[in-house]
């Protein structure tokens, strides 16, 4: 012990106490529903925060099997321990051209409903919590033809997460392809 | 006593009998009354009726009491034998069962005893009444004896099994990964001079059994998931059975209705296939034989007449061809008749007149199957199900199984079905096009050509390629598919033949993979469909592939114009092969530089260092132009393009000297020496060789 410093082991004690009451409402807040996990990952220029709960896992990216006549935004199929997924690119629904892909680039395995695709990541940043009240609106004309998928953004320093409702998402139409029901439909 | 307790002991025992007694009277019916067929009957019936007493199912016992009555009577001359006798026997046998139901369920069903033994004593069952006693929903023992599983467990069961499998696999090359250690460890021990070192040699005779031991694990390990895996894969099959048990007794009373005779045969119901498939070819056999039955077979006065036997025959036939299922259906009744089909075709608007007389009489009738075909002659409804023969196709394209149909007007009609034996499991060719794994199912193929682009020929407007003396369409997978292709220039194209429903295509893809066992998967959730995907399978290095719909490429081959093939193949192949250079320099600077001009413009090039290295390579190959420096050790290049010359085979081969000897003198000992052309290096530039090299190779 250094001359000059002095243990108050009461006071310690105090301090211990207040820590642990501190953590457990911030467990109640959490519990409370205004606190909300996002996996944070990066597609193209932007970040876009993925509820966790409907995150089943991360994985490094498999070789994927190109599939003729799909849109745009469904880059192929991959093996998923026997199943076989779709993987997506978020950037084209979301009005970005389609991420080139390069070693590194992680899948995102999300779940909701009865859909489970792979989102296709530049790289993942891992998990922030996130409160009900740090959520903002997209600025007015901004995400047009997608608003419906966003949560909002979270703005934090100079950089914007923009949070995914991953059920909406996962609901549209453009993520099944059913193309013998188009053709007589067509016909 | 407790007689609740013996039930379940009474309902098994019952069972064996039921089933004896049910096809015993189809076979009465089908026969005739024999004293062998009389007595196995009687036994039945006899112990079904004092069992029931046992258990105080006193309804049952009196109804198996009537039966025994009459069998009794058969026996004794004493009760006429008549198909209403059978009708009335197998109503009685489902009043049996339904009794049955009801003592292990207890209650819900109810049966009219009365009815059914007034039947019985009369010999008769009024229509009303024998549709009363339909039997229950009713599995019997099966419930006890067996456990219900969903396909959907079934295929993760399958599923996981697969990825035990591929981990074997990776454990097997974990296992190549430690033999080569203990390679490298051995010649590091060398190298140390360490080797004769007592506990290195322990160490390295441990690692090695420590391998051995391992390989034999993994090779258990392999088996033991191979075994489990097949056995989950035959969990899926069902015998041919479970669908044609109903059909005898419905075909029989569709018969009777139509006051027709028929005598139904059916063969290999022991044959067993997946219940996916089951269910898809059900509606499809029985549609056919109904089909058979109101409008193939003729009735009984007009077979007399025509000098048939007076019962028509209808059999169906099932068997396995090696790892396909084979299921003919055959009539002897009044076949199709072309002419009919044809004007009835054109008459529904699904071909014109030109194109109806353009076809044969054996492709004509397959325009039975097609949707909107319906008509009065071939269509019925008395399945009650309101579907047409389109259900056939249909059906079968689900299930990647393909048919034939052949009918001689006036002798009767045959349809093949050939059906994978599981949809779960077959033997598929792989295809390489444009850098993807394909899967086609393999009876689907017919062979597999190798054709140069000049095998390709255009006939009224369509590309074909000759086979056995025919002319096949020739289409292109990759265009097919709509993918940005590079075309692959080979001398040898890869065709595949394909067959079906007696149609054939040809379809040009990269390259063959070979056969391969594959398990079917779906496409997941987001895929519902594919136009020309059925499936997907999981190769062994664990990569899906996709499984082809041979069924939707023949449509798209006949709706699509696609680019011309020849046309195509011809102007790649002539860009790629604009020859082939050999390039003689000692500065590595000059070979290298050379080399990437020619290549860059789709030259074939192949260096020599020297001259003596460049008459080597004119040894091993054959070239369209040699360009040489002049100043190399050993011979000079003016002496390698003399000798170039004196040689027989490469005689008249195009010399180029590239050299920075500038003199007219220099000029001169070059063409004297054969070459064709002289580039002095410093005034070299790449436009000047690419001039010269293609003017004189062309």
């Amino acid at each position: 012990m250094q001359e000059g410093q002095s243990y108050e082991i009461k006071q310690i004690l105090q301090g211990m106490r207040t820590d642990y009451w501190r953590n457990l409402e911030a467990v109640e807040d959490v519990g409370g529903g205004s606190v909300s996990e996002y996996l944070v990952i990066r597609c193209g220029t932007k970040r876009y925060g993925l509820l966790a709960a409907n995150c089943r896992e991360v994985l490094k990216l498999p070789r994927l099997v190109r599939v003729p006549r799909l849109p745009e935004h469904l880059r192929g199929i991959f093996n998923l321990r026997g199943e076989i997924v779709v993987v997506t690119d978020l950037c084209p629904l979301l009005g970005q051209g389609a991420q080139v892909i390069q070693d590194g680039f992680r899948l995102v395995v999300i779940e909701a409903g009865t859909i489970k695709t792979a989102l296709l990541a530049e790289f993942t940043e891992g998990l922030v919590s996130i409160e009900e009240g740090q959520v903002e609106p997209l600025a007015d004309g901004s995400g047009t033809g997608f608003r419906d998928l966003v949560f909002g953004k979270v703005v934090q320093g100079e950089d914007v997460l923009v949070l995914m409702d991953l059920g909406k998402l996962l609901g549209r139409p453009e993520l099944i392809v059913d193309q013998k029901e188009k053709a007589e439909v067509n016909n | 006593m407790k007689k609740s307790k013996y039930i379940g002991i009474f309902i098994r025992e019952a069972e064996e009998h039921l089933e004896a007694l049910r096809s015993g009277f189809l076979c009465l019916e089908k026969e005739g009354v024999s004293e062998v067929q009389l007595n196995e009957l009687l036994r039945s019936t006899h112990t079904l009726k004092g069992s029931a007493n046992m258990v105080d199912l006193v309804e049952l016992a009196g109804i198996a009491h009537r039966m025994e009555d009459i069998l009794k009577g058969l026996q004794n001359g004493e009760q006429e034998f008549s198909s209403d006798l059978i009708d009335v026997l197998l109503v009685a046998t489902d009043a049996i069962e339904a009794l049955m139901a009801q003592a292990q369920a207890g209650g819900g069903i109810s049966v009219n005893v009365d009815t059914v033994v007034k039947a019985l004593k009369s010999g008769s069952i009024a229509e009303e009444q024998a549709k009363t006693e339909v039997a229950p929903d009713y599995q019997g023992t099966e419930r006890r004896t067996s456990v219900r599983a969903s396909v959907e467990r079934l295929d993760q069961l399958v599923n996981r099994m697969g990825e035990i499998l591929l981990s074997q696999k990776t454990m097997a090359a974990r296992q190549r990964q430690m033999t080569d250690l203990l390679h490298q460890l051995d010649s590091l021990t060398a190298h140390l001079r360490v080797a004769g070192d007592q506990s290195l040699q322990t160490f390295r005779s441990n690692m090695l059994g420590l391998i051995n031991d391992f390989e034999r694990d993994r090779l258990q390990l392999g088996y033991q998931a191979e075994d489990v895996y097949q056995r989950t894969m035959e969990l899926r099959l069902l015998p041919l059975a479970t669908v044609t048990d109903d059909f005898e007794r419905s075909l029989r009373n569709l018969a009777r209705n139509l006051k027709k005779e028929v005598n139904f045969i059916i063969q290999g119901q022991d044959v067993e296939l997946d219940r996916n498939i089951l269910d898809a070819i059900k509606p499809v056999l029985l549609h056919v034989l109904n089909n058979a039955i109101d409008h193939g077979i003729e009735a009984p006065d007009t077979r007399i007449r025509l000098a048939k036997p007076k019962a028509g025959q209808i059999t169906l036939h099932a068997q396995y061809e090696g790892s396909f299922i084979q299921i003919a259906v055959r009539d002897d009744g009044q076949g199709l008749d072309p002419e009919k089909i044809r004007s009835t075709a054109v008459k529904r608007g699904i071909l014109s007149t030109e194109a109806a007389a353009g076809m044969s009489d054996d492709a004509v009738i397959y325009l039975v199957f097609e949707p909107g075909f319906s008509t009065r002659e071939f269509i019925t409804d008395v399945s009650g199900r309101g579907v047409g023969l389109d259900v056939v196709k249909a059906n079968l394209d689900q299930v990647k199984g393909n048919f034939t149909l052949r009918s001689e007007l006036g002798v009767g009609t045959e349809l093949i079905l050939r059906l994978p034996s599981s949809m779960a499991i077959f033997t598929g060719l792989m295809v390489e096009c444009c850098g993807e794994t394909y899967v086609f199912p393999q009876h689907y193929i017919v062979e597999v050509l190798r054709i140069s682009p000049l095998d390709i020929l255009e006939e009224m407007g369509r590309e074909v390629v000759r086979l056995n003396g025919a002319s096949i369409p020739l289409n292109s997978l990759s265009q097919l598919l709509e993918q940005d292709q590079v075309v692959r220039v080979a001398d040898r194209l890869t065709v595949l033949v394909l067959s079906f429903r007696e149609q054939t295509i040809g379809l040009l893809v990269d390259q063959t993979l070979g056969l391969q066992e594959v398990v079917v998967k779906d496409l997941g959730c987001q895929l519902k469909s594919l136009e020309y995907f059925s499936g997907s399978t999981i190769l062994g290095e664990g990569t899906p592939a996709l499984i082809v719909s041979v069924a939707d490429l023949f449509g798209a081959s006949q709706r699509r114009q696609i680019r011309p093939l020849r046309a195509t193949y011809e102007k790649e192949q002539k860009k790629a092969k604009r020859g082939r250079v050999l390039v003689v320099d000692d500065s590595i600077t000059t070979r290298t530089m050379e080399k990437n001009i020619l290549e860059t413009n789709n030259y074939e090039v192949v260096v020599a260092v020297s001259g003596f290295d460049a008459l080597d390579k004119l040894n091993a190959g054959s070239f369209d132009l040699m360009v040489s420096d002049v100043e190399m050790p050993g011979m000079t290049g003016f002496e390698l393009t003399k000798k170039v010359r004196q040689r027989e085979d490469t005689h008249n081969l195009p010399v180029i000297i590239v050299t920075s000897l500038a003199s007219d003198d220099h000029r001169r000992q070059g063409m004297q020496a054969g070459a064709q052309a002289y580039i002095v290096k410093g005034s070299f530039k790449q436009g000047v060789l690419l001039e010269t090299v293609e003017t004189l190779i062309s």
